[in-house]
């Protein structure tokens, strides 16, 4: 098999492609497949956003229960109770235990690998080198600023105001804040062809302006994705749970410290979170809490086995040169497609 | 002056009582789905739900049909689980006492969705009034509840609702007719809501019936949970005779107003472009600079 064909067939990110394709119709299509009712989907539990607003998807979010429970189970009991018990919490660990059961396993690749946001967004992102659209990179300094925002994010909108809902201290349209303004349930929904969640409630001041921020960062994301790699994701609160439990799941990203690495970069260039760590340091501090798994790092390092993907001591994926030479020959490390010679190249003629 | 705080007082315990009857939760909320003395809609037997819910038990109302018990019904089993890790529920069937055509019917604490039956025998035939009901329980899902016969004549949702799927105006939604648990082909299964709408359907060689909610669910007075308008209540049911009896079935739930009252795709769709137009100065390519 000629070596451009072989690695074709053996590239990391073609597997990746396939599996996000596959993980997208299960979790927004997938009810057809496990079943219609909440009991009978994958998961309730899962650490990716898919939506439960999605009439025919296979699985809900982790997101959606912590919301909910934060909402009538804590924040409300506290308020009839007036007092707060360890055992109000109990749904809660229910909660997280099922979301760690699935997340043992794959880890942080929930994110670069099944969410079916993060997917449009790649999606996106191919099509705006298609369109040969601009390739924005954050700087060092934008992507290290940006990170507190997704915890943010989850302390405001997935744990605060939910609870504060549930308190009474504020209105019950908070109690699922962060579902309120998710671009992945307008994904999702309009996947399916459902336009419903689309359209803006018009029946109060504080539903009709969730709406708003949902459409507004909906569309910026839209049009973003075509320039930034996964726009997102940096603010997402379910990248920040994940960071929460990264070291507690075998599956990992490794680093070996390399003479070479601090003259090269590629790595940070071929990373979709544009992560500076990954470059400048090694160790357990080039896994980054924005790290998605994704692999491409380890793709597009020249240099043996300096960046691997690991399960517990078992190496799934590791860096080679080779590899990285015939990857480099189909795209570059942010993502730009080389064009392919189907023909010989004309000889003679001018210039 | 004490006139003034008198009125002002009434209004302000008014507008907490709306709020607070206006406050639903997840799940078990039941947009505008209380029946409290409402007056007579139908003829045909009811399991109606009366104000008096929690997460833990709901209180239903019969109405058209006289029995002193109410059979409740739980999911079983039957779970996509693995083995030992199903959640097992000893009461997957109980009786409820029915008190001047009252009863509380308390959740069995595992999963959501439950069964209610009412049945009415006499030597003419059997009447039966059923509805489902949602509690916010973990467990498993209702197929095995759905599946498993509870009268000779029944009308089975084919899904039941769920919290982000309610029945809804304008919507098509499957029923299935059974009789001694088999399909019922070629019967008519007539439909009455509470807003005067009467209409008829009839089931296909596979017992199925697709069910059309009519556009009849006026603007919302107030308001149930998730900011969802009011409901409509409605009721579908069936006949049919066998071995020289008469059986009479009916279902009874509610459906609200089409997915897009209160909404507003115009609005939606203007701030998806203002979004767009945010986003559109980094997909713009930037003029080099000439030099020259």
């Amino acid at each position: 098999m000629p070596e451009a064909a072989q690695s074709a067939v053996l590239s990391l990110s073609r597997l990746r492609l396939g599996v996000q394709l596959l993980m997208l119709a299960l979790t927004v299509w997938g009810g057809a497949l496990v079943g219609h009712y909440a009991a009978e989907k994958i998961s309730n539990a899962l650490p990716s956003l898919s939506c439960a607003y999605d009439q025919s998807n296979g699985a809900y979010c982790v997101l959606i229960p912590l919301q909910h429970q934060m909402h009538h189970r804590v924040g409300e009991l506290i308020q009839q109770t007036g007092k707060f018990t360890l055992s109000l919490l109990l749904p809660l660990v229910f909660t997280v235990a099922a979301f760690y059961a699935f997340y043992f396993f794959i880890g942080k690749a929930f994110c670069g690998w099944i969410c079916p946001l993060g997917t449009v967004q790649e999606g996106l992102y191919r099509l705006g080198r298609v369109l040969r659209r601009p390739f924005r990179h954050l700087s060092e300094r934008a992507a290290r600023r940006l990170r507190p925002l997704k915890w943010l994010v989850l302390l405001v909108l997935v744990l605060g105001l939910p609870l504060a809902a549930g308190l009474g201290v504020t209105p019950h349209a908070t109690g699922d804040a962060f579902c309120q303004v998710c671009p992945s349930r307008l994904a999702t929904t309009l996947l399916t062809g459902d336009t419903e969640q689309a359209a803006i409630r018009t029946g109060g001041i504080l539903d009709f302006a969730f709406g708003a921020l949902a459409n507004t960062l909906f569309g910026f994301v839209l049009i973003a994705s075509l320039a930034v790699r996964q726009p997102f994701c940096r603010i997402c609160p379910l990248l920040a749970i994940n960071a929460t439990f990264q070291r507690l799941s075998p599956l990992r990203l490794v680093k070996q410290a390399h003479d070479r690495c601090e003259k090269c970069g590629i790595c940070t260039k071929a990373c979709p979170m544009d992560i500076p760590e990954i470059w400048h340091e090694s160790g357990q501090k080039a896994f980054n809490e924005d790290c998605t798994l994704c692999g491409r790092c380890a793709e597009f390092c020249p240099d043996d086995a300096v960046i691997q993907i690991k399960f517990g001591p078992a190496r799934l994926f590791g860096a080679s040169r080779p590899y990285y030479k015939a990857r480099i020959k189909q795209e570059s490390p942010q993502g730009e497609p080389k064009i392919v010679r189907w023909l010989p190249p004309r000889t003679g003629g001018h210039g | 002056m004490r006139a003034l705080t008198v009125v002002v007082l009434c209004v302000w315990s008014l507008s907490v009582a709306a709020a607070e009857n206006g406050h639903g939760g997840h799940g078990d909320s039941a947009p505008g789905g209380s029946a409290s003395a409402a007056p007579v809609w139908t003829d045909l037997p009811l399991i109606e739900m009366a104000p008096g819910r929690d997460r833990a038990a709901a209180t239903f109302r019969l109405r058209n049909l006289s029995v002193d018990t109410v059979k409740a019904y739980a999911p079983g089993d039957r779970a996509p689980l693995p083995e030992g890790l199903r959640f097992k529920t000893d009461r997957l069937e109980w009786d409820i006492t029915a008190q001047d055509g009252r009863f509380t019917l308390q959740s069995s604490g595992v999963g959501n969705y439950h069964w209610l039956q009412a049945r009415q025998e006499s030597t003419d035939g059997v009447t039966v009034a059923s509805t489902a009901h949602f509690f916010s329980n973990p467990g498993p899902a209702p197929t095995d509840l759905l599946d498993r016969p509870k009268s000779e004549l029944e009308i089975v949702p084919a899904p039941l609702p769920r919290e982000h799927n309610q029945y809804r105006e304008n919507q098509k939604r499957f029923f299935m007719l059974r009789f001694q648990g088999k399909p019922l082909a070629g019967t008519t299964l007539r439909f009455v809501s509470d807003a005067g709408t009467r209409a008829s359907f009839v089931s296909d060689a596979a017992g199925r019936v697709l069910v059309n909610f009519p556009a009849d669910v006026k603007p919302a007075e107030g308001q149930g949970g998730h900011g969802q308008p009011a409901a409509n209540r409605f009721v579908l049911a069936v006949e049919h005779e066998a071995q020289g009896r008469h059986y009479l079935t009916a279902f009874n739930y509610r459906y609200g107003a089409n997915a897009y009252a209160r909404r507003s795709l115009l609005w939606g769709g203007g701030f998806l472009a203002l979004g767009g137009l945010l986003g559109l100065p980094l997909i713009m390519r930037r003029k080099e600079p000439t030099h020259a």
